[in-house]
């Protein structure tokens, strides 16, 4: 039995309940066709190198297979005529790289956002540790922790939830960008 | 002709663990070998070993196959 992942882009408009059916529902289309479903891994909606079908984002899955080989062409079909998938992209892994602990679907969709928060506030903290920035720098991660915290707080009433976390990735990905050009900056001015 | 003596060092032969790094979904480490441009920059110019730059542009093509990186830049963003 050989291993294999496949790494697929759900179109950016479906907001998390019908992620998941259509996440449960290709995981079903494997297992109908012997593939064992060992993992899957909801990376969340990031922004994608360039536009595909006029969309701007996606919501990346890995989904981590096991199977002797025979229809994986067929899954590969599959996915190519699923209207909600992008783009996908299956490739063959050793034993070692697969993933063992894994969280149930409900906890990744509904806690990507606070984990990626909680992930990027430990960056922001190494990269505060690693550089000796000025406090100009240093004081603007702070802010951005405070609001993802109300955001999370927020997440239960709010029904437009996918929308918060979509401007946040934006926000957070502009942001690294501006750490760089004001580091540059003041490497400029001094 | 003298020959000079600043012969570039893999990378991957100086940190062996950087090896695992080189795979598709690791795409923010593997922008380190593309330009602005999008280009995969040439073995010699940052002196990854032959067979440590087949690996990468391989998971770079990857890479960009599922849109994690750019086939070229994109003047918008």
């Amino acid at each position: 039995m050989n291993y294999y992942e496949t790494l697929y882009i759900v179109h950016p408009a479906l907001e998390s309940g019908r992620l998941k059916d259509i996440i449960i529902s290709i995981q079903g289309m494997f297992e109908s066709k012997d593939i064992k479903v060992l993992c899957t891994d909801y990376w969340g909606k990031k922004k994608l190198a360039y536009l595909i079908d006029k969309q701007q984002y996606g919501s990346y899955v890995l989904v981590q297979l096991q199977s002797n080989g025979d229809n994986i062409n067929k899954i590969n079909t599959e996915l190519e005529h699923n209207p909600d998938v992008l783009s996908y992209l299956t490739s063959r892994i050793d034993e070692s790289n697969l993933i063992k602990d894994s969280r149930s679907l409900d906890d990744q969709i509904l806690g990507s956002k606070s984990s990626e928060s909680e992930n990027k506030s430990t960056e922001a903290a190494k990269v505060e540790s690693s550089s000796s920035d000025s406090k100009e720098d240093s004081s603007d991660p702070e802010p951005k922790e405070e609001s993802s915290g109300s955001d999370s707080k927020e997440e239960p009433s709010d029904s437009d939830s996918s929308e918060v976390s979509s401007d946040e990735e934006v926000s957070d990905s502009d942001n690294d960008n501006e750490e760089l050009t004001s580091e540059d900056k003041d490497g400029a001015d001094e | 002709m003298a020959l000079t003596n600043n012969k570039k060092i893999c990378p991957f032969k100086e940190d062996p663990k950087l090896i695992s790094k080189i795979n598709y979904k690791d795409y923010k480490f593997l922008r380190k070998f593309i330009t602005e441009q999008g280009k995969i920059i040439p073995g010699f110019v940052t002196g990854v070993s032959s067979k440590y730059q087949r690996m990468l542009t391989k998971e770079i093509k990857k890479a960009r196959n599922i849109a994690l990186l750019p086939y070229v830049h994109d003047p918008r963003n």
